[in-house]
């Protein structure tokens, strides 16, 4: 392989300059993305190589794809599936360098950019015309358009907007081959010809292709809103209100429950400002955090009648400092500086997840199986937190959370084991083994229990668009945790 | 490694963690783009030092010396960010992995007690004892400028002989030259440490206070927010940007001293995009002006381009390092824009210039 990366750099060179490395201590920081594994557990890639623009990112994969050498697409680093991780070896493609607004085009809300644009960037370009893109991961700072879709990863807002899938309308990508085609509708919101072939990569991991441009469709921003809490005796009853409140007919921006441990991991604003844990009713087993948005007399209304039909099983946070602090962890990530709930929240274990999706009915039953399962394998639970991703519905996306001890190989193995347990638990209950992280280096081959028959059909498709299976090999179809 | 050892925990932390949060507006990263450059780069790099997955080296030293060490990441985390990069080249030096540039100032600190070799001194009888810095002793027109608003506000500063602060051989990870260039300046400057010492600098504040632990050190906006009031000026009607030196601002966590000034004077004062403890570095920091001068010049620009969003008519701060590649940068942005025909345009002056013409009653 080392012959082949240095002939690859060697053409490289002359199109990247500088933006083409081979130097360890430029690999070195493409190690690792925040997935658990053991503190010295590091994939370091052969080379690290930026593109500006799709011409620059099909010369990288014309290189690979004559000499063989994987490639992996790098965005935001913040996945916690290993789907960065660089475990075949290859080049790493760091796919930030493409963070150009193409073009803006707010008559028709839409707006083309560079994948490797961060969705916080975009952020602020669009805020300047009033608008935004309603796709919002907690990790927006860091994390691109191209890593969204990509991962699938979560949103605040899902319950109003969807996610990347509800906002991607057509996409550039790179396939295997080095050939760049555009998958999709342009502008239009929908299509009903041919197949819908842009939703295929999204949550690919770009395992089929790199993402390098995206047609984006955005939406004006809410002109207020307005953010509650409410304790909630037991995660039925917070099942219960979520119904209560949809059949309603409010429309609810954001819609999350936590369970009462979760609580403390969304405080850490509120301990920085007041060095004190925030006070949470004996009786409370779960947390329901709701948004709403839009013109002032529209959020008024939906408040009160929110406030009415929880009033029987629930009860306000009037703490408002809570409310305030668990908002900035989700949304305004607007943490005092010099500290930050993420490190210091890490300084001992390491964050991981079980992210398994089930049907509403059966949330209580996850949540035991959560409980049994941790204590069953040892792992410091963290919490739940259950978001709601799919437009207008109760859609249960759920982070099971625990802490793992990266410097105890032991409580790492249980970890995996947890999350497979998990995972088949999930399946059992009907429901799916991951809504946001993605199949990373750890659910590949093993999710063909979740995909039966169509698991081959996958292979199929790979093979077409990545025909040497040098697009992020060792991801979707193998795993390095699960078997 | 013993000096990164003592970070072992905010180090695993980091690559624990990797929200990334510190990368997006690091100015070396946005110009290298490769994560090495930004904060969580560093941090893998530090703790592939400790566990031996990489060496020492040459490459390893352009990489880590590549950073402002302006402290915009730190802002963003809960970690000791430059205290490690820090310890990474104070590791690397100390194994002879060095940059020319760098070295070239360690040597002229060293032997003519400035950076740019020049030796020149200024002296002036007073009453105040005024550390001016070897920036701000290379400028004449400057210490003239400094002197005459001083005085008009009542102070009559003193200068004497002077040797450098050192400020960047700590930063750049000369550990024992420091020392040395410490010895020298408590003999040189000795009579005065005890002294109430005006400093115009930030870095030489920053030093004269944090690492040589002067007792009575007072950086000049200080004196001239409370002064400033009692005084005749003319005021001024324009819009005014402040740029925060990232050692006065995320160092001395003065950012309210020089607002308050310029808005004594007048000014309608307007915040860039990134303002206070998240303000952008202008490049001129960490060494960056020794060892990678276009990287200086692109984040300078960088800062103007957001100065000019801003609409303000000028862009100002109080730091000589910031306001020569600020001068430059305003200068080359507004050539380009003209040139692009979109009528964008911002000057840069410093806040000495704003208080002389204000006092120029």
């Amino acid at each position: 392989m080392q012959d082949k990366i240095l002939e690859a750099e060697k053409r490289l060179k002359p199109i990247l300059g500088k933006r083409v490395s081979i130097f360890e201590a430029h690999r070195m920081s493409y190690g690792r993305d925040w997935s658990p594994r053991m503190y010295g557990d590091d994939n370091i890639p052969e080379m690290v190589a930026v593109p500006r623009n799709t011409e620059e990112c099909q010369e990288i994969v014309k290189v690979a794809y004559e000499l063989g050498i994987p490639v992996i697409a790098f965005a935001g680093g913040t996945g916690m599936g290993g789907g960065v991780q660089a475990w075949k070896g290859g080049i790493m493609v760091d796919t930030k360098g493409m963070d150009q607004v193409i073009e803006f085009d707010e008559k028709n809300m839409s707006v083309r950019v560079g994948a490797g644009i961060t969705i916080w960037h975009l952020n602020e370009f669009l805020a300047k015309h009033g608008m935004w893109l309603p796709h919002q991961p907690e990790s927006k700072q860091a994390s691109t358009v191209g890593a969204a879709i990509g991962c699938d990863n979560d949103s605040t807002f899902g319950i109003k907007y969807g996610k990347m899938l509800e906002c991607l309308t057509s996409a550039k990508v790179v396939i295997g081959t080095g050939e760049a085609i555009e998958f999709g509708h342009r502008k239009a919101s929908m299509t009903s010809t041919g197949y819908k072939l842009h939703h295929l990569f999204v949550g690919s991991e770009s395992t089929l292709g790199i993402v390098t441009e995206a047609q984006l469709r955005v939406n004006y921003l809410p002109k207020t809103r307005t953010v509650m809490g409410f304790y909630v005796r037991t995660i039925e009853d917070a099942c219960f209100a979520c119904e209560q409140l949809m059949t309603s007919g409010i429309q609810l921006e954001s819609l999350h429950v936590n369970d009462k441990q979760r609580l403390h991991f969304y405080t850490h604003s509120y301990r920085v400002k007041y060095n004190r844990e925030p006070e949470v009713p004996e009786w409370a087993e779960a947390i329901m955090f709701v948004s709403v948005a839009g013109d002032q007399d529209v959020v008024d209304f939906f408040c009160t009648k929110i406030r009415d039909k929880v009033k029987d099983i629930a009860s306000e946070v009037k703490e408002q400092e809570i409310v305030t602090g668990y908002w900035a962890s989700k949304h305004t990530l607007q943490f005092e500086p010099f500290k930050q709930k993420w490190p210091d929240s890490q300084r001992e274990r390491k964050f991981g997840a079980a992210d398994v999706g089930v049907p509403i009915g059966n949330l209580e039953k996850m949540h035991d199986a959560f409980v049994n399962l941790s204590e069953k394998y040892n792992q410091k639970i963290l919490g739940m937190t259950v978001y709601n991703e799919c437009p207008q519905k109760i859609s249960p996306s759920i982070s099971f959370a625990i802490f793992v001890d990266d410097h105890d190989q032991t409580n790492m193995d249980n970890f995996y084991k947890f999350v497979k347990e998990m995972s088949l638990e999930a399946i059992k209950l009907e429901g799916t083994m991951s809504t946001y992280i993605g199949d990373g280096d750890r659910l590949g081959g093993f999710n063909q229990i979740e995909h039966g028959e169509s698991f081959e059909y996958m292979k199929k498709l790979k093979s077409m668009f990545d025909p040497k299976n040098i697009m992020n090999p060792g991801k979707k179809f193998e795993s390095r945790w699960i078997k | 490694m013993k000096k990164l050892e003592q970070f072992k925990d905010d180090i695993y932390t980091c690559v624990r963690t990797r929200c990334g949060f510190c990368t997006q507006e690091c100015p070396t990263y946005r110009d290298g783009l490769i994560e090495s450059f930004a904060s969580r780069g560093k941090m893998m790099q530090a703790k592939g030092l400790l566990e031996g997955e990489i060496k020492l080296s040459q490459e390893l030293a352009e990489s880590v010396f590549f950073c402002a060490m302006c402290g915009w990441c730190e802002a963003k985390c809960a970690l000791h960010n430059v205290d490690i990069f820090k310890a990474l080249r104070e590791t690397l030096v100390e194994a002879g992995f060095t940059m020319p540039g760098n070295d070239l100032v360690a040597k002229n600190i060293l032997e003519k007690g400035d950076p740019l070799g020049s030796g020149r001194q200024t002296k002036l009888e007073g009453e105040v004892t005024l550390y001016l810095g070897c920036s701000y002793r290379d400028r004449p027109t400057d210490t003239e400028r400094i002197v005459k608003v001083l005085t008009k506000l009542g102070i009559k500063p003193r200068i004497v002989e002077e040797t450098c602060c050192a400020n960047a051989l700590y930063n750049t990870g000369y550990a024992k030259e420091f020392e040395k260039a410490k010895e020298n300046f408590m003999k040189v400057y000795g009579p005065y440490i005890n002294d109430t010492i005006i400093t115009v600098c930030p870095s030489c504040t920053l030093t004269l206070r944090e690492y040589y632990k002067l007792p009575k050190v007072v950086h000049a906006s200080e004196l001239i927010r409370e002064l400033l009031p009692n005084i005749q000026i003319k005021k001024a009607n324009s819009k005014v940007t402040y740029h925060d030196p990232c050692h006065l601002g995320r160092g001395e966590r003065m950012f309210d001293q020089p607002r308050d000034i310029i808005k004594t004077l007048g000014y309608e004062l307007v915040e860039m995009r990134l303002n206070r403890e998240f303000s952008q570095c202008c490049g001129g920091g960490g060494g960056l002006q020794a060892t990678a001068t276009d990287t200086v010049k692109e984040t300078a620009k960088r800062r103007i381009r957001e100065a000019m969003d801003t609409g303000a008519d000028y862009i100002t701060t109080i730091c000589p390092t910031c306001e020569s590649t600020l001068f430059r940068a305003a200068l080359a942005c507004s050539r380009e824009e003209k040139e692009k025909g979109t009528g964008r345009k911002i000057k840069s002056k410093d806040i000495w210039q704003l208080l002389e013409e204000a006092l120029e009653v």
